[in-house]
């Protein structure tokens, strides 16, 4: 019922288009948006830390500039990605490749 | 183009920097850049790479031109025409542009390869730079730029799509080289002849189905270490990928024999690149040995595979180390319609967003975005309009 109540679906592609080119938004906020991050909880940490609002707008300031820039490879802590990749992922991958049973397929 | 003083196009920041100036080079847009690393403590203005690929635009382009800050966080640059390698102009010896990287640049080749793909298809006249010095880096680097194989096996075949004859383009590899530290550093010598010219690149429609991987390929490389590390990569990332593939085939690029003389940098890494039975999809994996070394290549080959499975999984026509390239082409290509099936992980990153209001800024159309329909809603459909870019009638900087 929660998941019903109110609460918008993320990763719309109509969201997304909308904020695209609105130059309010910088892209970090596009993207935080359109992945579903709560706004009313935002709102509320920006309540809280009013005091450290100093702080608060040089840790974002470190944060861009922590950004590795213009990479063309994605960087990936390797252990998650180890932990991720499990043989039943493995698994639940086969079906983007050839080799998959294509049968399977078919039935659904 | 007819105005002689347009307006600058204004940007702050240093990110996405080469992508603003071919987009301004393309569109013969002046841009001005302010903001560069203006927060830095250490090393604010532009970096040495920036430098490099400002001096390599300028050998491939006549009449551009740029004012750097006293400071270095600000620049303008006035872009001029895309000529190539015109004999006698720029091209020293023969007819290829020899363009030195200095040690201070540690990006990979594939920071300037990639961009300089980008303006050659638009050249007037062949575009043929040999790039050598010790910062010609060919491995990937942590950084994160890819390596020359994944832009060879991964890039390079992207262009066939938009009618660009990738058999025309020509990279070789005469000396491969990795990070590596101290006074061997880079060293690498890398010949890109790019001899297919269009009048005007045709758009594409990858709105389908992205199909299943059919095969992986790779190459494992390493210079100035023992050549059983490429075994030893190849044999981890074996072992996760042969549950999945029946057909790969990594190749190996073993360590030249005069690396010691030639002082290249040392280390190794991997590349990995799964084509899909859709032709034109293609995803790519890179690692790369840090320079301080103490890694296993086991660790590598396995570390290589994982992220390969990840970009398989991330799905699309496109992956996203390719995007930027395919929709930079789509938008300066010619003036259709064309559509491009993103998985809604590559799309939704800082820089394909900030590709699309670079874009915008510059005068292209915007996108339109809507869901495909045909599966679980993982995938976006951006459809892109060019702007009709051509390298004909194109007499004024």
């Amino acid at each position: 019922a929660k998941s019903l109540h109110g609460k918008k679906r993320p990763y719309q592609a109509a969201d997304l288009a909308r904020m695209l080119y609105n130059d309010k938004l910088s892209i970090s906020e596009v993207l935080q948006r359109w992945k579903g991050a709560d706004e009313d909880e935002e709102e509320e940490n920006i309540e809280d830390d009013d005091e450290d609002d100093d702080f608060f707008s040089k840790s974002k300031q470190a944060r861009e500039d922590d950004g590795a820039e213009d990479r063309t490879v994605p960087d990936y802590d390797y252990q998650d990605l180890a932990a991720r990749w499990s043989d039943d992922a493995i698994e639940a991958l086969r079906a983007k490749f050839t080799s998959a049973d294509l049968l399977d397929e078919d039935g659904d | 183009m007819s105005n002689p003083n347009p307006a600058f196009l204004r940007f702050t920041g240093h990110k996405a920097f080469a992508q603003r100036l071919v987009l301004s080079t393309l569109t013969g847009r002046p841009i001005h850049i302010s903001g560069i690393r203006s927060s830095s403590p250490t090393a604010p203005g532009l970096a040495p790479h920036e430098i490099s690929f400002l001096r390599l635009l300028e050998a491939v382009t006549n009449g551009s031109s740029f004012q750097i800050s006293y400071t270095g966080t600000t620049i303008t640059y006035h872009p001029g025409l895309i000529t190539g390698a015109i004999a006698g102009a720029g091209a020293v010896e023969g007819d290829i542009i020899e363009h030195n990287i200095p040690s201070n640049c540690t990006r990979g080749i594939s920071y300037f390869l990639i961009p300089l793909a980008l303006l050659a298809p638009f050249s007037k006249a062949h575009m043929n730079v040999r790039f050598s010095g010790p910062g010609v880096i060919t491995s990937a680097t942590e950084s994160g730029d890819m390596s020359i194989d994944s832009f060879r096996l991964a890039i390079l075949p992207l262009y066939g799509l938009f009618g660009i004859p990738p058999a025309r383009i020509d990279l070789s590899i005469k000396q491969r080289s990795c990070p590596g530290r101290g006074d061997r550093k880079g060293n690498g010598i890398v010949e890109l002849r790019f001899a297919s010219q269009v009048r005007l690149p045709k758009t594409l429609h990858m709105n389908r189905s992205s199909g299943r991987v059919k095969k992986i390929g790779g190459v494992a490389y390493c210079s100035g270490v023992s050549a059983s590390n490429n075994k030893r990569m190849i044999h981890a990332a074996r072992g996760v990928l042969n549950a999945l593939s029946s057909d790969i085939k990594i190749a190996e690029a073993p360590p030249g024999r005069d690396d010691a003389r030639n002082n290249v940098g040392i280390g190794f890494g991997m590349s990995l690149v799964a084509e899909s039975s859709v032709p034109g999809v293609i995803y790519s994996a890179d690692v790369v040995a840090p320079s301080e070394g103490g890694v296993l290549p086991e660790d590598l080959g396995t570390r290589c595979a994982y992220q390969l499975l990840e970009a398989i999984d991330q799905g699309g026509c496109v992956s996203w180390a390719a995007a930027k390239t395919v929709l930079t082409l789509m938008a300066m290509g010619s003036e259709d319609v064309g559509r491009l099936r993103l998985s809604k992980a590559v799309i939704g990153t800082e820089e394909v967003v900030g590709l699309a209001r670079d874009l915008k800024t510059f005068g292209a159309s915007s996108w339109g975005l809507r869901e495909a329909e045909d599966d679980e809603g993982a995938d976006v459909l951006v459809s892109v309009k060019g702007s009709g870019v051509g390298n004909v009638g194109r007499k004024v900087a």
